[in-house]
């Protein structure tokens, strides 16, 4: 190399090569299609969403090539690569060049969306995007390094960082509605843009110079006050009565307090907030009793999946050799993290239903939920509403809990391709259930008797797989240990009998979308994949 | 070499021809070795020779792809609750959870080990001077060495597994290591095989010893034995040597000109007569230190 600037540069593309190839490959195959499909629009119309949803993905990708970061062994580090710290190089220039490098790679890629895919399809793409992207990546780089010791806070700060320039890049829309002339939105827009720019650039400089001379580590004022707190706290002095128990406690401290903590720093800091500003709308009642209802949900689909990892925090796949060494066995290790999650769960449900008997008895508006109230009192007699609640009351946690442990045979298997797999199946699933409800949701309406024309094969389908989840469950729960199974058993039977009480109390009035709905009860809550993960974690645990 | 092969009654640890690759490298090969309960065994060998991968082994944290692993007569992969309910092991980066203190640290490893004795561990950790209160990651190298050595210890483990427990600590640590080491040997019955690239602590401690060379055992059994077995000759040949004398029996050579050094590969007898044939007479002959025994397999030529 024939200067440090060049030997950065390899190594950002040695780093990125993979992801390259990635974007690379988006590109071109949506190019080729584009350019194929050029002069057929029935074609276009439906490739366009595709595009764009591709268009965002390789943008993540882009980031990604430029996620310059180095996590330091053993300590709370996750920040510019330390190493180079001692290199005889200007941090002007370790910083400048993944920071240009990056702008540059992000114009390109954009700039080759406009041109190569969406110019044959007769689109013309604004360049205003671009520049949001380019400040965006600078953005993204100043705050990965500049929160280098502060994990949390810079997960907020990137999240905030994106709302806010998902705004920004939505200006020309804005610009349309404004009362001001679209020139000054677009003037004042482009001189906010350069602010941002410019201050991401010093603040990643000055951070970066900072960390290279002992400062910047994390464990600051906040962190240290927060620390002495916990000093005063009253602590565990008793000693553990299993090795079980002190397990729970392990995992609990671990992964299990997480999700609690987000949904009473969500519930208290957002909701609260934007509840009692929106307290006289009626409509917002609705809104807001639907989100905290939906935020467990939303948390253990992202929480969980950390959770289901033998470390949390920790990007390691394989579990580590203090806890693989202890004496107990692989399924007591899982039965503990199924009793965390359990744990989790419950406590996360306690404060958010506090939150909502709080809000809805204290500062809603509950005009529209009393309107819903008297539409469903109309179908169902007060005892049946009652019952529907409570069951959906005791029936929520479990279903948020089975998406907390469900895929614990993934995440303790070790094997990171399987995990990555299984989160991007994930995200898929959901994006189905999303897309899917709502085609189905048109087509159970217009092509009602179809549907039940059609229940008995789906009937049968869903036959098969309660068969198959039987046959696997048989299967995996072999070697384990005959009470724990009977136990776990015991608990299946009883959710499983409680959702199909769910469905008889709900009574569709079509007969074979009851049958559907009441088979779909035995495929809910997991057996199989339970029985499957202590066999996993034996594998990571004796490799 | 003659590896002795106690019966497995004998042995706290039995590898017999334990074979393990990781991708295209192999690295145990063939490994047969046996652990004589109540001794202090020392394992040697370069960076990279598979000391990691076989105290791996009888952890059972890795799975052997050939021979078989057995550990007090039992499969520490399908008994590993059994099996590592008696040993304590203590490794290079010990690996303790950061965020807990000292004294939770305690508690925590106490529930899983019924024979842990808490007098024992609260004079140790007294002894180490290690503040209950303290956070594990705020505890220096020396300091989180010591706590990893407490709890490996506090159980009075039938084997105390040491995977270079001293590398970059300081001598003060190192002497605290020893000492348990001693201590447990004082237990009767207690077995401690520990791997280490100091070769002076083995020699100092150690009564049984083996070294392993890309995979594979190079030698093993009794120290006594061992060095027994080598012999350092220098030897003084009529003519100056530009390369390195080839003899039967020799490990390693160093030297220049008409003088070289060189270590008999153990049978003793045969290197006097290859260098009276090859024209070199024996100047002197001494009984060679570990270090050099280490050197001529690790590092040296020879046939």
């Amino acid at each position: 190399m024939k200067s440090p600037a060049l030997a950065l540069i390899w190594e950002i593309r040695r780093r990125g090569a993979r992801l390259a190839w990635g974007v690379l490959g988006i590109i071109t195959a949506c190019a080729m299609l584009s350019h194929l499909a050029s002069n057929k629009t029935y074609v276009l119309a439906r490739f366009e969403a595709v595009d764009w949803l591709l268009m965002v993905a390789s943008m993540f990708l882009t980031f990604g090539i430029f996620h310059f970061v180095e996590a330091a062994p053993g300590r709370n580090w996750h920040g510019f690569p330390q190493r180079l710290f001692a290199m005889p190089v200007s941090t002007v220039t370790l910083v400048a060049c993944p920071m240009i490098l990056s702008l540059a790679a992000v114009e390109v890629v954009y700039g080759a969306w406009a041109k190569l895919v969406f110019a044959p399809l007769g689109r013309t793409v604004s360049i205003w995007p671009a520049a949001v992207l380019g400040v965006g990546i600078l953005c993204y780089q100043s705050i990965i390094w500049s929160l280098a010791g502060y994990r949390i806070t810079r997960v907020l700060a990137l999240a905030l960082m994106g709302l806010v320039l998902a705004n920004v890049a939505a200006l020309p829309l804005l610009a349309e509605i404004s009362v001001w002339p679209k020139q000054t939105v677009f003037r004042a827009g482009s001189i906010s843009l350069a602010l941002l720019a410019i201050t991401a650039v010093a603040t990643a400089w000055l951070a970066v110079e900072r960390q290279r001379h002992g400062g910047g580590r994390g464990q600051g004022r906040i962190w240290g006050l927060l620390a002495r707190a916990a000093d005063a706290l009253p602590r565990r002095r008793r000693p553990f009565a299993t090795a079980a128990s002190a397990q729970f406690w392990h995992d609990w401290r671990r992964g299990g307090t997480i999700m609690p903590s987000c949904a009473a720093a969500v519930l208290f800091l957002i909701c609260a907030p934007l509840s009692w500003l929106m307290r006289a709308d009626p409509q917002a009642t609705l809104w807001t009793a639907g989100w905290v209802l939906a935020l467990p949900f939303l948390l253990s689909a992202t929480v969980g999946i950390g959770f289901i990892k033998p470390e949390f925090w920790s990007a390691e796949m394989g579990i580590t050799p203090f806890l693989a060494i202890r004496p107990i066995s692989s399924g007591t290790l899982v039965m503990s993290k199924m009793k965390v999650a359990a744990a989790s769960v419950a406590a996360t449900w306690i404060l958010t239903l506090g939150f909502l008997a709080a809000y809805l008895s204290l500062w809603a508006n509950p005009k529209e939920l009393r309107v819903g109230w008297t539409f469903l009192s109309q179908y169902y007699s007060p005892f049946d509403l009652m019952a529907m609640m409570t069951l959906a009351i005791a029936l929520a946690p479990i279903l948020q809990w089975r998406m907390m442990a469900a895929g614990l045979w993934v995440g303790l298997s070790g094997n990171g391709r399987l995990f990555v797999g299984a989160i991007i199946m994930r995200m898929a699933g959901l994006v189905f259930l999303v897309w899917g409800a709502a085609w189905f949701g048109n087509l159970f309406w217009t092509h009602l008797d179809q549907v039940i024309h059609h229940a008995g094969a789906l009937a049968l389908c869903l036959l098969f797989l309660a068969a198959l989840k039987f046959a696997l469950a048989a299967w995996s729960w072999r070697s384990l240990a005959v009470r724990r199974a009977r136990n776990y058993l015991g608990l299946w039977w009883l959710a499983t009998l409680g959702f199909a009480g769910f469905v008889f109390l709900l009574n569709p009035s079509y007969p074979p979308v009851k049958t559907l709905l009441a088979l779909l009860a035995f495929l809910i809550v997991p057996l199989a994949r339970i029985g499957l993960a202590p066999a996993f974690l034996d594998k990571n645990r004796h490799r | 070499m003659k590896f002795p092969s106690p019966s497995s009654a004998d042995a706290v640890v039995a590898l017999n021809n334990v074979t393990r690759k990781f991708g295209a490298k192999t690295v145990l090969n063939g490994v047969s070795l046996y652990v004589p309960r109540g001794s202090v065994f020392g394992l040697v060998g370069e960076n990279g020779a598979g000391k990691t991968t076989l105290i791996k082994h009888i952890l059972g944290l890795l799975r052997a792809e050939g021979g078989t692993v057995r550990v007090f007569d039992m499969d520490p992969v399908r008994s590993p609750v059994e099996t590592l309910g008696r040993i304590g092991y203590l490794s290079e980066q010990p690996d303790l959870p950061g965020w807990m203190r000292v004294d939770e640290l305690l508690r925590y490893s106490q529930a899983f080990y019924p024979r842990w004795d808490a007098a024992y561990a609260e004079d140790m950790r007294a002894k180490f001077g290690l503040n209950p209160a303290q956070r594990i990651k705020t505890l220096s190298k020396g300091q989180q060495a010591k706590a990893g050595l407490l709890i490996a210890q506090a159980h009075r483990p039938e084997l105390l597994l040491l995977d270079e427990p001293s590398s970059g600590l300081d001598p003060l640590v190192r002497r605290d290591i020893l000492e348990a080491v001693i201590r447990t040997v004082a237990d009767e019955g207690r077995t401690v095989f520990f791997s280490s690239h100091l070769l002076e602590e083995i020699e100092r401690v150690s009564d049984h010893i083996a070294m392993l060379h890309h995979g594979k055992l190079a030698w093993c059994g009794p120290l006594d034995e061992i060095k027994a077995q080598h012999r350092f000759f220098t030897l003084r040949f009529a003519d100056a040597q530009a390369t390195p004398p080839v003899l039967a029996g020799a490990r390693c050579f160093s030297g220049l000109g008409r003088e070289w050094s060189v270590i008999g590969n153990g049978h003793r007898q045969e290197l006097p007569l290859s260098a009276a044939a090859a024209g070199a007479e024996i100047v002197a002959e001494r009984a060679p230190s570990l270090h050099e025994i280490f050197v001529a397999y690790a590092g040296g030529s020879g046939a």
